[in-house]
């Protein structure tokens, strides 16, 4: 039940192990108010599993229910083949770390860090070693006799870490660790936390609001929208083939539009057509998504490179510039506006042009994400 | 605190709107306060009539007399005692409010914890006086179950004082520990549960220790309270109890010496004064001890 | 099992440890409602009927009927007072910077913590010498004395949350200083002054410490004829006036809810 922390075996996840944590059927709140509902989670071995997802998708609820906090209306939570959904919080054998740290204000670093040991009956020499070991992981070895409001955001947050891993637990749960450090912070601790997990092996799931936190911390994400989980994936396939239109425009807030393909490269929006897209039966109904970042600007009439369609004409909205980038909307012929991110080049090479300019978007049909396919037609819904 | 900064906040000379209560209090407070100081180191004449003069022999019986040093004393134990018991009884009930969410339940625990404030002190120690006496539940329960033969008297008893003055005086401690308990973050629960610690344990290592100042707060109030309280005692029992502030009493409404009670009284204040300030630095040091 | 038993186990302990205390809490108060409907002299309990004899017999009498009006009558005289000296006060000492503001508080809370036989006695004294005992303005001040710690404690709390930057927007905005303290400052007061006047209230209904030794045959308050008539006597009628004197803190309480919603309102 308590695997080592395996400090001497720096150890890739392993992702065949399965079946490690297994969620079946779950389901918190009220009958009307679901704040969730999973069919199927499965948590391997060793991974770094992230639930993204907006603040009220349930994802706190989620890792709640896994911790023993919420007791879910239906389903199991099973933890290496035993069924622990209707146990205590403290006979889970979890670690947890929590958002504002939850340090015990009256007891030194080495007490707090001792504490889960001492419940334990551990005797006094492995206690001592072990707090030693897991103060050294997260490098405060010389914090230990300090109390936790002797300690910056960075360190007290360190020193949950600590605390939870000291006991050695199947799963550590990370409630949104990183949020309330300061975003230099934030970049270091995140690179800290993955290198930690390497070496000490242990299953995390870390519950984050933050896109780019996940996209760089897990091995997987799942992305959870209204209690419901749209995707489970590795960072780059969430990222390169959303699921659903809710993941795309999540992650990496990519432009969405809906329309009838025009069987010549083109979806008509519904009177406005946008060409450059990958080849669809002409007629189907198709949800298609384009990146902000692959979305390139000329000026009209300039001839466009070989692979680049036409894309769509429109006029520049606003641009504003956020120091590697330029970020640019772009109003079209009926309204609605693309988002457009320009990588920055340096000595204004790359700037795109001011308010009011009328400029043609394009992009390469290969870079175009096809997230519905003849699916039932709606009205077109807003891109951004 | 704030507003300083001349010409920016509202209240720039904030002492205007502290005057009435200034004068009211200089008036009715000190006043009153000060002319009794000056009483408590009068001479008596025949009838226990105040003569101008000014002697220490009020003081002198105070401290020389049983009758009235002795009950000083007894004051003292019986508040660190009432103390005790109010921060004891006090935990549980202010766990459980702080526990509970909002509803009709913790809304119904609320009056209750506060009824004894909203009620007169008299009306509070009536229902013991009715509990109490010969033909009360109390006695009759103790009857009719075998305990004893027949009615004890429970009344005019020491210990009776001692259940109603902790009933007095037990939302006082409820209140402020009510207050620490509701301040403590979840976190901390559900962090010590996450490490292994199950209720018994979270709670005595984690909760009882980051709510002792709500401890304090309510242990020191319910003390310096405990030290005056006259009414209560008097009623439950009886005017020959030993307490300072009963004998205070006696002295005004029945011998009519006011220079001795005045002094009596003074030397209530000091050992109340003295004795909350080494409460609260013994707290102070047992608290420092703990969080560093 | 014989763990989930465990902490069913302590959880249960729990909920009795607290359910005794609140027992304690509201015991003596249940019995004396109880017992003022007893149909008998006897306060026995439980009584051996219902009737509202006890209630009929104090209600019509003149002595009890004097000292209903004159309880009703301070609590509307000490009620204003406490609130307007204390919510003031309150203000100044929360939210001012004058030297001596710490002392000033001190002084204002100290009559809470000064044993209460002390200002009984020290009032009983000074009113000897001017005149005060006995009479209507003595026990208007005594309790007002009593009450208004409470007062400025309770609009002090409400005071020291109030943002100074609220009253800085609204004279930015072109509002005086008398309009401010009116349009921003005292109803961000309310709820601290409503906290105030309900203990003011219920603080004058229920005074006996002071009011026992300041007070005279003429001035006796409905808890000083209780503390008079239970030292020698125990009969319902004691409990039907303490069941009146409850019911009458709650209605201050309502009272003064309502008041707050109407002024809400306007």
């Amino acid at each position: 039940m308590e695997p080592d922390l395996r400090l001497n075996e720096p150890d890739e996840p392993d992702e065949r192990a399965a079946g490690h944590v297994e969620i079946e059927g779950l389901a918190a709140g009220y009958e009307g108010a679901r704040v969730l509902d999973l069919d199927r989670l499965s948590i391997r071995k060793g991974e770094f599993l992230s639930i993204l997802g907006p603040s009220g998708c349930g994802k706190t609820t989620l890792l709640n229910s896994i911790a023993g906090f919420v007791r879910p209306a239906a389903g199991r939570i099973v933890i290496d083949g035993e069924d622990v959904t209707g146990r205590p919080p403290y006979r889970r054998g979890l670690g947890m770390v929590f958002q504002n740290y939850a340090l015990f204000p009256h007891m030194t670093v080495a007490a707090n860090v001792a504490y889960g040991l001492r419940v334990r009956r551990l005797g006094k020499a492995e206690q001592a070693e072990r707090v030693g070991e897991a103060l050294r992981l997260v490098g405060l070895e010389g914090y230990a006799e300090r109390r936790p409001k002797q300690l910056s955001g960075g360190q007290q947050q360190r020193v949950a870490l600590a605390r939870a891993l000291a006991i050695r637990p199947a799963v550590l749960l990370l409630d949104e660790p990183l949020s309330n450090l300061d975003a230099k912070l934030r970049r270091e601790m995140r690179v800290e936390l993955r290198a930690i997990q390497r070496r000490v092996g242990t299953t995390m799931v870390f519950v984050t609001h933050d896109q780019e936190e996940a996209l760089a911390l897990s091995d997987r994400i799942a992305v959870l929208n209204g209690g419901r989980i749209e995707q489970l994936g590795t960072p780059d396939e969430v990222y390169r083939r959303p699921a659903t239109r809710f993941v795309a425009q999540f992650i990496g807030a990519a432009n969405v539009l809906e329309g009838t393909a025009t069987g010549t490269g083109g979806l008509d929006l519904g009177g406005l057509v946008v060409n450059a897209l990958p080849g669809l039966p002409e007629g189907e109904r198709a949800v298609v998504a384009i990146r902000p970042e692959r979305v390139r600007l000329t000026a009209p009439g300039t001839a466009a490179g070989p692979e680049t369609g036409a894309g769509v004409a429109g006029t520049v909205g606003y641009r504003s510039f956020a120091g590697d980038a330029w970020h640019a909307e772009v109003r079209l012929a009926d309204g609605r506006t693309l988002s457009v991110r320009i990588a920055d080049t340096g000595a204004g090479a790359s700037d795109p042009p001011g308010a009011g300019t009328p400029v043609v978007a394009s992009w390469d049909p290969a870079d175009v994400i096809v997230l519905e396919r003849g699916g039932a037609s709606r009205p077109a819904t807003e891109a951004r | 605190m704030t507003s300083a900064v001349p010409g920016t906040g509202a209240v720039r000379r904030g002492w205007w709107y502290v005057l009435p209560l200034a004068v009211f209090l200089v008036a009715l407070f000190l006043v009153p306060l000060v002319r009794l100081l000056r009483l408590s180191f009068s001479p008596v004449g025949p009838y226990n009539a105040a003569l101008p003069g000014w002697t220490l022999s009020q003081y002198a019986r105070v401290f020389t007399e049983p009758y009235f040093y002795g009950s000083l004393l007894r004051t003292a134990g019986t508040a660190l005692l009432v103390a005790v018991l109010c921060v004891l009884l006090a935990y549980p009930a202010a766990y459980a409010l702080a526990r509970r969410r909002a509803g009709v339940l913790r809304t119904l625990l609320f009056v209750i914890v506060i009824s004894p404030l909203l009620t007169s002190v008299v009306v509070r120690t009536y229902g013991w006086v009715v509990l109490l006496s010969g033909t009360g539940v109390v006695n009759r329960a103790l009857v009719a179950t075998g305990l004893r033969d027949q009615p004890a008297q429970l009344l005019t008893s020491y210990p009776a004082v001692v259940i109603a003055v902790t009933h007095v005086l037990l939302p006082f401690a409820i209140i402020p520990l009510t207050t620490a308990l509701g301040g403590l973050d979840r976190n901390l629960h559900r962090a010590s549960q996450t490490l292994g610690a199950g209720p018994v344990r979270t709670f005595l290592r984690v909760t009882v220790p980051l709510s002792l100042p709500g401890v304090v707060t309510g242990a020191l109030i319910v003390f310096a309270l405990a030290m005056g309280i006259y009414i209560t005692p008097l009623l439950v029992g009886g005017v020959t109890q030993p307490l300072t502030g009963i004998r205070v009493y006696d002295q005004v409404s029945t011998v009519f010496d006011y220079p001795v009670a005045a002094a009596l009284s003074f030397a209530l204040l000091a050992l109340t004064v003295v004795s909350t300030a080494l409460l609260a630095g013994v707290f102070r040091i047992w608290e420092r001890r703990l969080h560093g | 099992m014989g763990e989930r038993a465990y902490d069913r186990a302590v959880r249960l302990a729990g909920v009795a440890l607290a359910a005794a205390v609140f027992l304690f809490l509201i015991a003596p108060l249940v019995v004396l409602v109880v017992s003022s409907f007893s149909p008998t002299g006897s306060m026995a309990f439980p009584p051996s009927g219902f009737s509202l004899r006890w209630y009929a017999e104090v209600l019509g009498s003149p002595d009890w009927q004097v000292s209903f009006r004159l309880s009703g009558l301070l609590v509307l005289l000490v009620v204003p007072t406490t609130v307007v000296i204390g919510t003031l006060a309150a203000y100044g000492l929360a939210q001012g910077s004058f030297p001596g503001r710490r002392l000033l508080t001190g002084l204002a809370l100290s009559p809470l913590m000064v044993p209460e036989i002390i200002i009984a006695l020290g009032l009983l004294y000074y009113f000897h010498g001017v005149g005060l005992i006995n009479s209507l303005p003595g026990l208007w001040l005594a309790h007002s004395l009593v009450a208004l710690p409470f007062v400025v404690r309770a609009v002090m709390v409400s005071a020291a949350q109030l943002d100074p930057v609220l009253e800085r927007a609204a004279t930015s905005l072109g509002a005086g200083r008398f309009r401010v303290f009116r349009t921003v400052t005292l109803p961000l007061l309310r709820p601290g002054i409503l906290a105030g006047a309900i203990l003011a209230g219920v603080t004058s209904l229920g005074e006996v410490a002071v009011t026992a030794l300041v007070a005279g045959a003429n001035t006796t308050t409905v808890p000083l004829r209780v503390f008079s008539a239970v030292q020698y006597q125990l009969d319902p009628s004691m409990a039907a006036v303490s069941t009146l004197l409850m019911a009458a803190s709650v209605v201050v309480m309502v009272v003064a809810d309502r008041f707050a919603r109407i002024s809400e309102a306007l």
